[in-house]
């Protein structure tokens, strides 16, 4: 007797494990990009506006951004690997303090957006 | 082929050599074997240990066949507008004493599909929406081969049973694009049941293991088209999309059963069953990097009250219900050739529920008249997460079936059947995001969603002649013709049926 119930809680716990080891589904899909364009030491920049363009290297969708924060800009995207673009105009001035207003651009051919929040930077190339 | 005539012949052989020991009232046996009120409450089977007492009398059948279908146009593109298949089964039960039946098939079929597009893979209805495809296609040939063998085995109460399935399709065209799909599937399942007296109690479990290999190549000059590795709802993987031509699929599952049937036939019956298996899409360009992974259950469940007496009848009631979850798994940069897995999302869901009602009824006379009816409501939905897609419909449907079985002569049985089926579209619903799909795959969409969601009319008939004259002993033959219509608004088509072969 105590061999069958044994045997049938067994069996129960057996059925519970396989009915449990199913697929869940992994519903993290978005997460906010937070891009900055890294500029050098000798640079103060006093307003940068531009376009940041990504583009998710997968699926081919693509995401602007216009709202600079000093040099950063945030976007809400589709968790995955990515193409940066960004194209702007930057207000910045010298050691000895003189303005210059200068176009530039920014890209990276692969960065990853997986964190929440996800963080990339690109380096400015002056125009 | 001569590896294939090889061993047919020596299936042919062995299942002959247990043939002199079978059938002793052959016509009763053909015609439990093909009633359709045999075939009502069948769920159980399934489950081998609940073989042993499937039916009453044993039986073999050799059967050549040619099945051909045609429709005007295709309802799904990637099942195509029809088939022509040619084959030969071999299927037998055999009650090798009171306590141990076995039983086992073989079988090969050769033929093609016709205008199939946007699908290169095989198994489409297992696979999908993870295929392969193009927007050219063509028609497809196939060959498949499937062995069967099953015991069971009575000791005092329990009964013990066992059953190997083992399929193998190739599946391939010779123009371009040239698809070419190789399928191994290997089911096994065990099971075993109680006799409480009046009913049996049986619980069963099995696993299935699955392989495809799919590529697809360009030999004309004139050069290659993209081939779409699809993601669903005519989405496709932009990344590894165009110049991937070659995928392999594998998956491996279990499937679980409980069943409740009377030991004497007259009673209730109960049957659940469910299924689990995960298929994996690998492609093997890009460093054996997996593209998708499809999650694939099934739930199953039937309860019902037989009665089989001179005036038989039955009352059922079930729902099978299908989800689908696909993954896609996302790729980083490649280092060395190699990509690595950054991250799983569940893009695709997809479920389908068929809940029905039915009965039947069974007369035994000097004729044997069987009608089952059946009322059933299915609803199918699917959606992709971004960009956001969905596409849904429900149907109302009815089918009743007529069966008509009577010895014309003393060696000559008829068996004619006449059945009917209409679908009726209750709801449907569409949402994609046209602005971003080109028009192959808004085409792709809007042809299958106005396709799945028309009603639709079946009907066919079919007739058996079996010839069992008292010399030959156990021995008998039979020929068999069929056909049936499907009525649509958008797509209508014709099948006929075409057998003969030898019961012994």
């Amino acid at each position: 007797m105590k061999k069958n119930r044994l045997g049938i809680l067994g069996l129960a716990l057996f059925i519970l494990n396989i009915t449990s080891a199913c697929h869940g589904d992994n519903e993290d899909y978005n997460t906010s990009a937070n891009i900055t364009v890294t500029v050098s030491d000798s640079i103060n920049v006093e307003k940068m506006q531009g376009t940041v363009t990504v583009v998710n290297l997968n699926n081919k969708q693509s995401y602007s951004s216009s709202e600079f924060n000093g040099t950063s800009t945030l976007i809400e995207v589709m968790r995955g690997s990515y193409s940066i673009n960004v194209n702007g105009t930057v207000l910045y001035h010298d050691r000895q303090n003189i303005k210059h207003t200068k176009s530039f651009r920014a890209a990276s051919s692969y960065s990853e957006f997986l964190d929440h929040p996800a963080k990339a930077s690109v380096n400015i190339i002056f125009m | 082929m001569k590896k294939t005539r090889f061993i047919l012949s020596l299936a042919l052989l062995s299942v002959c050599t247990i043939v002199s020991a079978s059938v002793e009232d052959t016509v009763t046996a053909i015609n439990e074997h093909n009633s359709i009120f045999g075939d009502v409450l069948t769920l159980q089977k399934n489950n081998p240990a609940f073989m042993n007492n499937a039916y009453d009398r044993q039986y073999s059948e050799l059967r050549i066949y040619n099945d051909y279908e045609k429709l005007n146009r295709p309802i799904l593109y990637e099942l195509g507008d029809g088939h022509n298949y040619t084959g030969i089964n071999i299927n037998s039960y055999i009650k090798l004493n009171n306590t141990t039946t076995v039983w086992g098939s073989a079988s090969y079929r050769s033929g093609n599909r016709k205008d199939v597009k946007w699908n290169s893979t095989a198994d489409f209805s297992t696979l999908y929406p993870y295929v392969m495809g193009d927007t050219l296609g063509g028609n497809l040939n196939s060959e498949r081969y499937t062995f069967s063998g099953g015991s069971a085995t009575r000791i005092g109460r329990i009964t013990i049973g066992g059953l190997l399935y083992f399929r193998a399709e190739h599946e391939y065209r010779t123009k371009d694009p040239r698809p070419r799909s190789i399928v191994t599937d290997l089911s096994m399942r065990l099971g075993v049941s109680y006799d409480f007296g009046r009913y049996l109690l049986g619980t069963g479990l099995g696993a299935k293991f699955y392989k495809q290999t799919n590529s697809v190549e360009f030999f004309k000059e004139d050069g290659v088209i993209p081939e779409y590795q699809m993601l669903g709802l005519g989405m496709y993987h932009q990344r590894f999309s165009g110049n991937n031509t070659s995928a392999y699929y594998k998956g491996t599952g279990f499937s679980y059963d409980i069943n409740i049937s009377p030991t004497k036939k007259n009673g209730m019956y109960l049957s659940a069953e469910y299924n689990y298996i995960p298929y994996k899409r690998v492609l093997p360009d890009m460093n054996s990097f997996p593209i998708t992974t499809l999650y694939l259950y099934n739930y199953n469940c039937e309860l019902g009250w037989k009665t089989v007496q001179k005036f038989g009848w039955s009352c059922f009631g079930g729902i099978n219900y299908e989800k689908r979850d696909g993954d896609e798994h996302i790729a980083g940069n490649s280092s060395s050739g190699e990509y690595l897995v950054l991250a799983d999302m569940t893009m695709f869901h997809s479920h389908k529920t068929d809940s029905y009602i039915g009965g039947a009824l069974n007369f035994n006379g000097r004729s044997q008249w069987n009608l089952t009816g059946r009322i059933g409501y299915i609803d199918c939905a699917s959606n992709y997460i971004f960009p956001i897609s969905k596409m849904s419909f429900s149907k109302l449907y009815e089918r009743i079936e007529g069966q008509f079985i009577r010895n014309i002569e003393n060696d000559i049985t008829l068996n004619c059947r006449l059945s009917a089926s209409y679908f009726h579209n209750l709801n449907k619903d569409i949402t994609m995001p046209y602005a971003s799909m080109d028009h192959a795959n808004t085409n792709l969409m809007e042809y299958t969603y106005s396709n799945i969601t028309d009603n639709y009319l079946i009907i066919s008939a079919n007739v058996r002649a079996d010839y069992t004259p008292a010399n030959w002993k156990s021995y008998g033959m039979f020929i068999e013709l069929g056909g049936g219509r499907f009525e649509g608004n958008n797509n209508n088509g014709n099948k006929i049926y075409l057998s003969t072969g030898i019961t012994f």
